[in-house]
C-alpha cells in the first residue's frame, strides 16, 4: 500500500514533468524562427517503482543528420550555380549581338563595308566607310575585352571575399568544436552549440562543398577542395584564392593554408563547389578562356587581314601595306587599331589585285571581304566568324545551363527544406497544444497533492 | 505530414516570389515584344537571329550593287540611244552627200555638221556617273576614256560585282562595248569628216556602209544592255522574296506572339492574385487566434 509520502512524490513528479514540458514548448516557440534550430522534444517515462511517479527523458533535439547533410550538399550545388551566374551575367552583355552593338555586329559591319568597296572600289565614300567600320571593329574588340577583363577582376574580388568568409566561419566551427568537447567531457547540454555549429556548416556548405566527419568527442572535422582539411583537430585552415594573372591565362585556384604554425599550403583538387566554386568555374571555364580566345582571334584576324591587304594595291596602284596595327602584343584585342596612314588616306585601302587595273579592280576587296567568314585563319582551322560564334555560344549556353541548374537546385532545396522542416521544425500550434496539455497535467498533479494533503489532514484529525 | 510554422512562411514566400516572377517575366516579354533578349534565353535562336540579320544586310548590299549597276546601265542605255541617233544622223548626211550633184561647199558644210556630231559623241563617251566615275572606261574609272581625237585610253577590263548569293554581273562597261574596238564609231566619223573635207567621193560612198555597220553595232549593244537590265530586274525580284523570307524567319525566333503573351500576363496575374488570397488564409489560420 502506498504511503502518503509516495502519493506526494508522485504528485510532485507530475508537477515537475508538466513544468518541463511547458518550458520545452516555450523554448520551441521562442526559437521557431531561429535558423538551424531543431525542435526539442522530451519523453515522459513512468518510473519503475510505482511510488516514484513520472520522469522526463530529455530534452532531445529532433535531428535528421542524413537529410541535413543532403540539404547542405544541395545548398552548395544551388550556390554553385548562383556563383556561376553572377560571373556569367557580367560578361553576357559583351556577347549580346541582339541589341545591335556586339562584336559580331562590328564584324558584320566591317564585312559589309568591304563588300561596299568591292561594289565600287573607286568610290571615296566606300573606302572611308571601310576605315570607319575598321575603327569601330577595333573599338568593339577593345570594349569586349574590357568587359571580359572586368569580369575576371570582379570574379577575383568576389572569390577573395568568399574565401575570407569561409576562413572566418571555419575558425568559428573550430572554436565551437573546442567548447563542445569541453562541455561533453563535463556532461553538460551542448544542443545550442551544436545548432550554432550546424548553422555555420550549412553556411560554409553554401560557399564551398564540405564533407563532415563526426567525432566521438562531439567535435566535427570538415574537408573541402578534394579532401583538404578545412577544420581539423589542429584548428581551422585559412582559405585563399591565387589569381594567376595574364601569365596563367587569368585562371584562379583555391589554396588551404594549414593552421599548424608552418604555413603549409595545399591547393584544392578539382572544383571546390558552392558559390566560391561557381564563381571560379565561371572564371576558369568561361570568362578567362574567352578572354584569351578573344586575344587570339584579334591577333590572328589582324595577321590574316594584313597579309591579304598587303597583297593588294591601293587606289593609285601602290602595294598595299598593313591595315591594322597591334600596339601591345600582350593585349592584342585591347590594342589593335587601324594604322595611322590608312586612317588619314582612304586611297590606301588596297581593293585591287592588279596595279594595272586600278582604281576599278575589286579583286582584293572581294578576298578581304571573304576573310572574316570564309578564310580558316584560326589555328584550329576555323574561320574568324565561326570562332567568334563559338565564343558567343559558349557564354550563352554556360549561362543557360547555370540558369537551368539553379532552377533545378532551387526546387530540390525547397523540397528538402520542406521534408526536413516537417521533421525538425517548430509548429506553434503543436506547441500550444503541448502547453495546454502540460497546463492540464500540472493542474491534475497539483490536485493529487491537494487530495493527498486533504487525506493527511483527515488522518491527523482522526488521530488528534 | 507535420507542418511547421517555418514551412508555412517559406511556402508563402516561395509561391509569392514564383507568382511575381512569372508576372514580371510575362509583362517583360509583352512590353518588349522580344522573345530573346539575350543569347542565353535561346542560344541557337540568337545565332539564327544574328545570321538572319547578316543575310538581310547582305541582301541590302546586293541591292546597293544592283542599284549601282542599274544606274550605270540606264546611263549607258541613254548614251547609246543618243549615240545611235547621232550615227543615224551622220549616216543620213552620208547618204545625202553620196550624190554627184554635191559640191565641195556642200561637203564642207556637211563636214562641219558631222564634226558637231563627233563632239556630241565624244561627250557621250566621256560621260560620268553621279559619283564622278567615267561610264565607259572599264575598271579605269578616274580618267576620261577617250581623248579629243576619239582614241580609247580606258581599260579593256571590266569589274564583276555580286548581286545575289553566288551571282555576279558586270558592273562596268568598256569603250569597246559602247563604241566598238579601238573607238570604231569615232574612227568612222573621223574618216568621213576627212573624206568630206578632201572631197573624196569614194570615201564618202564607203562612209555610208561604215556608218551603217556602226549603227548596227550600236543597236546590238543597246539590246545587250537591255538584256542585262532585264536580268537585274529578275534578280532584284528574287532578292526581295528572300528578304521577306529572312525577315519572317527572323521574326519567328525573335518576336513574341503578342496575343499569346497578353494571355500569359492575364494568367500570371490571376495566379498571383490567387496566391495572395490563399496565402493570407493560410497565414491567418492559427490555433493562437482560437485560444486568444
Amino acid at each position: 500500500m502506498a504511503s502518503m509520502n509516495e502519493i506526494l512524490t508522485i504528485g510532485n513528479s507530475g508537477l515537475l514533468a508538466s513544468k518541463s514540458l511547458l518550458q520545452m514548448a516555450g523554448f520551441n516557440i521562442a526559437n521557431a524562427n531561429t535558423p538551424g534550430y531543431a525542435r526539442r522534444s522530451a519523453q515522459l517515462q513512468a518510473q519503475a517503482v510505482l511510488g516514484m511517479g513520472v520522469s522526463v527523458q530529455g530534452p532531445h533535439a529532433v535531428r535528421n543528420e542524413l537529410m541535413s547533410r543532403h540539404l547542405n550538399t544541395t545548398y552548395g550545388d544551388k550556390a554553385f550555380h548562383e556563383g556561376q551566374l553572377s560571373g556569367l551575367n557580367l560578361i553576357q552583355e559583351a556577347f549580346n549581338d541582339l541589341d545591335g552593338v556586339g562584336l559580331g555586329n562590328a564584324l558584320n559591319t566591317f564585312e559589309d563595308a568591304l563588300a561596299g568597296v568591292a561594289g565600287n572600289p573607286a568610290g571615296n565614300a566606300e573606302r572611308q566607310a571601310v576605315i570607319n567600320a575598321g575603327i569601330a571593329l577595333t573599338h568593339s574588340f577593345a570594349a569586349t575585352r574590357q568587359q571580359l577583363h572586368q569580369g575576371v577582376q570582379s570574379s577575383s574580388a568576389q572569390a577573395d571575399a568568399m574565401a575570407t568568409d569561409v576562413s572566418s566561419m571555419a575558425q568559428q566551427v573550430a572554436a565551437l568544436n573546442a567548447r563542445i568537447r569541453a562541455l561533453t567531457d563535463n556532461g553538460k547540454d551542448i544542443g545550442g552549440l551544436v545548432d550554432q555549429r550546424a548553422a555555420l556548416v550549412s553556411e560554409i556548405s553554401a560557399q564551398m562543398r564540405v564533407q563532415t566527419v563526426h567525432q566521438t568527442d562531439g567535435s566535427i572535422l570538415l574537408y573541402a577542395g578534394g579532401g583538404r582539411p578545412l577544420v581539423s583537430a589542429e584548428g581551422a585552415a585559412r582559405v585563399s584564392v591565387n589569381h594567376l594573372g595574364p601569365g596563367g591565362n587569368y585562371l584562379s585556384e583555391v589554396v588551404f593554408t594549414k593552421d599548424n604554425g608552418q604555413g603549409e599550403q595545399l591547393k584544392a583538387i578539382g572544383d571546390v563547389g558552392g558559390r566560391l566554386g561557381g564563381i571560379l568555374a565561371a572564371n576558369n571555364d568561361v570568362i578567362a578562356p574567352t578572354l584569351t580566345n578573344l586575344d587570339s582571334l584579334a591577333e590572328e584576324f589582324v595577321n590574316a587581314f594584313n597579309a591579304q591587304h598587303s597583297a593588294g594595291f591601293t587606289f593609285n596602284g601602290a602595294a598595299g601595306g598593313n591595315f591594322f596595327d597591334i600596339t601591345d602584343p600582350a593585349n592584342p584585342a585591347a590594342s589593335m587599331q587601324v594604322t595611322t596612314a590608312v586612317r588619314q588616306d582612304p586611297l590606301l585601302v588596297a581593293a585591287s589585285d592588279n596595279p594595272a587595273e586600278v582604281p576599278g579592280n575589286n579583286g582584293n576587296a572581294l578576298l578581304l571581304e571573304d576573310i572574316i567568314r570564309d578564310t580558316p585563319f584560326m589555328p584550329n582551322g576555323q574561320t574568324g566568324f565561326a570562332f567568334y560564334s563559338d565564343l558567343m555560344i559558349e557564354v550563352a549556353t554556360s549561362k543557360q545551363a547555370a540558369t537551368v541548374g539553379l532552377e533545378i537546385e532551387t526546387a530540390t532545396v525547397s523540397q528538402l527544406e520542406t521534408m526536413l522542416e516537417s521533421e525538425v521544425g517548430v509548429s506553434v500550434d503543436e506547441e500550444l497544444i503541448r502547453m495546454t496539455k502540460a497546463n492540464q497535467s500540472f493542474e491534475a498533479a497539483s490536485q493529487v497533492i491537494r487530495n493527498a494533503d486533504q487525506m493527511s489532514e483527515t488522518v491527523l484529525t482522526l488521530l488528534g | 505530414m507535420r507542418i511547421s510554422d517555418k514551412m508555412i512562411t517559406s511556402f508563402v514566400t516561395a509561391k509569392n516570389t514564383a507568382g511575381k516572377t512569372s508576372l514580371f517575366e510575362a509583362i517583360g516579354r509583352a512590353t518588349s515584344g522580344q522573345a530573346i533578349n539575350e543569347p542565353a534565353d535561346n542560344p541557337a535562336g540568337a545565332i539564327r537571329v544574328t545570321e538572319y540579320d547578316r543575310l538581310i544586310t547582305k541582301l541590302d548590299r546586293y541591292q546597293a550593287n544592283l542599284d549601282n549597276v542599274d544606274h550605270g546601265l540606264r546611263l549607258a542605255d541613254e548614251a547609246l540611244v543618243k549615240m545611235v541617233d547621232i550615227v543615224g544622223e551622220a549616216k543620213a548626211i552620208a547618204v545625202q552627200m553620196n550624190n554627184d550633184t554635191m559640191t565641195q561647199v556642200d561637203w564642207d558644210a556637211a563636214a562641219q555638221a558631222v564634226g558637231g556630231f563627233f563632239d556630241q559623241a565624244l561627250s557621250l563617251s566621256n560621260q560620268r556617273l553621279q559619283d564622278g566615275r567615267y561610264l565607259f572606261g572599264g575598271v579605269d574609272e578616274d580618267t576620261p576614256p577617250y581623248d579629243a581625237a576619239g582614241n580609247y585610253q580606258g581599260s579593256l577590263v571590266n569589274r564583276d560585282v555580286e548581286i545575289a548569293s553566288g551571282v555576279e554581273i558586270r558592273a562596268t562597261t568598256t569603250g569597246a562595248e559602247g563604241f566598238g574596238d579601238a573607238g570604231q564609231i569615232f574612227g568612222v566619223m573621223s574618216q568621213f569628216i576627212a573624206d568630206l573635207q578632201a572631197g573624196n567621193a569614194a570615201g564618202i560612198q564607203n562612209a555610208v556602209g561604215d556608218l551603217n555597220d556602226a549603227l548596227d553595232f550600236g543597236i546590238v549593244n543597246l539590246a545587250r544592255i537591255g538584256a542585262r537590265g532585264q536580268y537585274l530586274d529578275e534578280v532584284a525580284f528574287t532578292n526581295d522574296e528572300l528578304q521577306l523570307h529572312f525577315s519572317v524567319e527572323k521574326a519567328r525566333f525573335e518576336e513574341v506572339d503578342l496575343v499569346q503573351e497578353y494571355t500569359n500576363v492575364s494568367a500570371a496575374e490571376t495566379t498571383l492574385n490567387s496566391i495572395v488570397e490563399l496565402s493570407s488564409r493560410l497565414l491567418q489560420t492559427s490555433l493562437l487566434s482560437f485560444l486568444r
